[in-house]
């Protein structure tokens, strides 16, 4: 029998082909669908393990205002939040750095303020930042406050606010 | 494609694949939204519970210079003053009178110890800057009970306290009165502005 070449072809054209067009276009669309989800996919979990890392700081930062709030160099007889007016006035960056433990963090900024309405305030702002160019980092920079009260004495118990500011 | 003589069986698969398109748009867009604002949530709300807790175990130590309320014996108005009591003595103090309330002023009793601890409080709830600004950063809602008699405490309304009730963070102490020998509940709830 004589191959007849340009009959085989004729009829490779008509089904063949046309088929092979039709899911080109269907393999071009879920190829392209996969690789927007996938790579929504990946950006997101990225964005966990960025988010992750910010947590582990964030705890981190909690632990620092936690370990202030029972700092023995500040509070009046250990109690939790309590701050004694003397221990704030003599307080320094020097003596402080020796208690607390900033790790991870390299720099920190500790204000404290006393909110009563008197004329004598026992305000209190600490910082290791060198410079402005420290102080101005804004990336990875945790802030949290926390209220406490300032001892005077029994009769004399102020409400003050503590702000801790941490990053590296 | 018509060219090589398509016919339109060939597109249900197109269909098909286009339907698959669009439900992986859907279930990316869910991924970004919905997962990455968890992890954000949760960081807040501990801050928030915190901040919650510590507030009112500040405010009832913290002490009051000055405070006073008319008192009426018989007929006869006097100003009570209280020096340097802390505010859980004061609300002690303004339960106690309202249970009786014939013999006090009630309007004194909001301007003399009530305003007071209103004060204080807004200032634990905001964030004062250096130059001595304030910002908001908690509305707050505080009720204290003893007994039957109920003091209410809040920089807004009820109306405002209900529309927020999704993100309210509470913080709750019973503490015991030496004066009445009785337990005095504290409930504070806080939710941001």
């Amino acid at each position: 029998m004589k191959f007849n070449r340009k009959r085989w072809g004729k009829e490779k054209e008509s089904d063949g082909i046309a088929g092979f067009y039709d899911e080109m276009v269907v393999f071009f669309v879920v190829v392209i669908s996969l690789f927007i989800f996938f790579h929504s996919a990946i950006r997101v979990y990225e964005n966990y393990g960025n988010q992750k890392d910010d947590i582990g700081d964030y705890g981190n930062s909690e632990r620092i205002i936690k370990n202030i709030r029972n700092s023995p160099i500040l509070t009046y007889n250990g109690r939790n939040g309590m701050f004694h007016y003397q221990k704030i006035l003599t307080l320094n960056h020097e003596n402080f750095t020796g208690y607390l433990n900033t790790a991870p963090f390299k720099h920190y900024n500790i204000e404290l303020k006393d909110l009563s309405n008197s004329i004598e305030y026992y305000n209190l702002s600490i910082t290791n930042a060198a410079d402005q160019k420290d102080m101005n980092v804004l990336e990875h920079r945790y802030v949290l406050t926390s209220p406490v009260n300032i001892w005077v004495d029994e009769e004399h118990i102020r409400p003050g606010q503590l702000k801790v500011e941490v990053w590296s | 494609m018509k060219v090589f003589g398509s016919d339109g069986d060939g597109q249900s698969a197109l269909i098909d694949a286009m339907l698959f398109f669009f439900i992986m748009i859907i279930g990316s867009v869910f991924l970004n939204v919905s997962f990455v604002q968890n992890v954000e949530r949760t960081v807040l709300l501990r801050d928030d519970a915190n901040y919650c807790r510590d507030t009112l175990d500040t405010l009832l130590e913290c002490t009051i210079q000055r405070t006073n309320y008319t008192k009426n014996n018989d007929g006869e108005f006097v100003n009570v003053e209280l020096i340097n009591r802390n505010v859980f003595q004061l609300i002690t103090e303004d339960l106690l009178l309202r249970d009786n309330i014939s013999r006090v002023d009630e309007n004194s009793l909001v301007m003399g110890i009530e305003r007071p601890i209103e004060y204080v409080l807004d200032n634990l709830t905001s964030y004062t800057f250096g130059n001595g600004s304030r910002i908001r950063i908690f509305h707050y809602s505080i009720q204290c009970s003893l007994g039957n008699t109920i003091l209410e405490i809040s920089d807004i309304g009820p109306d405002e306290y209900f529309k927020n009730s999704l993100n309210i963070f509470t913080a709750q102490q019973k503490s015991h009165s030496l004066i009445v020998e009785e337990e005095i509940d504290f409930l504070l709830h806080l939710w941001r502005v």
